[in-house]
């Protein structure tokens, strides 16, 4: 999901994404839905379970210069990660540099 | 009578369709889908998430599904059934391996949303669609109401949900 600032600039295919974007991913556990397939009458549904954590960037490119203009942000159950959980966001979205380094591809 | 009008409606609806070719103003978003005459509700795109789902089988998409302001009113208060005016859409896309993702992940592991399948809506209208337990039902493709989509069978299937007011999603905090 993302704030207005992010999907307008996805929706024009905007690059760099501009100051302010925010771009959220809500995680929650891979589950079998038995309600599902026995509907299906095969397993084949999958849905989520339990969250597990809330990843945002927020990109401001002065504070955040050193990283490529993304600030990290991770919560677990409303709370945040420590620091060095965080150290491994920012070389690992840097081989994402050809979408400014978002992974996540608009699906229309 | 009533559901021969239906389909009277709905059979002149196709035929139309069939006659004019989609204007590429993209007009054709006004295109109500047979049976239940549902258009495609502008601006469903941006509808908060409700939750997401990955059908694996004859289907393989991956699917969110999102609702308008009245249908996340009744999810978040748990409201049973559904308010007239509720609308929840499934979009749904070919569920497809991120080469991408994988190489920087160093193994397969990362599955996304490839090229859109179809949309599909359910509407609450508890007088128009009392028949069908108060929804209507419709499948767009590419914008345009689905002539492949077979929505006599969208009901019968919904009723295992009943005690849900025949929506399967659940919401995802």
């Amino acid at each position: 999901m993302s704030n207005d600032i992010a999907i307008k600039a996805y929706r024009e295919g905007k690059l760099p994404f501009p100051d302010g974007a925010i771009i959220a991913a809500l995680h929650y556990r891979n589950v079998p839905s038995d309600e599902n397939n026995k509907v299906f009458g095969k397993v084949q549904s999958f849905v989520p379970g339990p969250p597990t954590n809330i990843q945002f960037m927020v990109k401001d490119s002065t504070k955040y210069a050193a990283t490529g203009g993304w600030g990290f942000g991770h919560f677990q159950d409303g709370k945040p990660a420590n620091a060095a959980f965080m150290q491994p966001c920012f070389p690992c979205h840097e081989k994402a540099k050809g979408t400014d380094l978002v992974f996540t591809r608009y699906a229309p | 009578m009533k559901r021969v009008i239906y389909l009277l409606v709905a059979f002149a609806t196709v035929a139309g369709v069939a006659l004019l070719k989609a204007p590429a103003s993209g007009q054709s978003d006004r295109e109500a889908a047979p049976i239940y005459e549902v258009k495609l509700p502008p601006g469903y795109r941006d509808w908060p998430v409700i939750s997401v789902a990955h059908e694996a089988g004859d289907n393989n998409d991956l699917r969110a599904v999102l609702g308008n302001d009245l249908a996340m009113k009744a999810y978040r208060k748990g409201t049973l059934p559904f308010p007239d005016g509720t609308i929840i859409a499934r979009l749904a896309w070919v569920y497809t391996a991120s080469e991408e993702n994988d190489k920087v992940f160093g193994r397969q592991q990362s599955f996304v949303a490839g090229p859109a399948t179809n949309v599909q809506f359910m509407v609450k209208d508890s007088i128009k669609y009392a028949a069908t337990g108060g929804w209507g039902f419709a499948q767009f493709k590419d914008g345009k109401p689905d002539a492949t989509a077979k929505l006599e069978t969208c009901f019968p299937c919904h009723q295992p949900a009943q005690a849900r007011d025949y929506v399967f999603t659940q919401y995802a905090p």
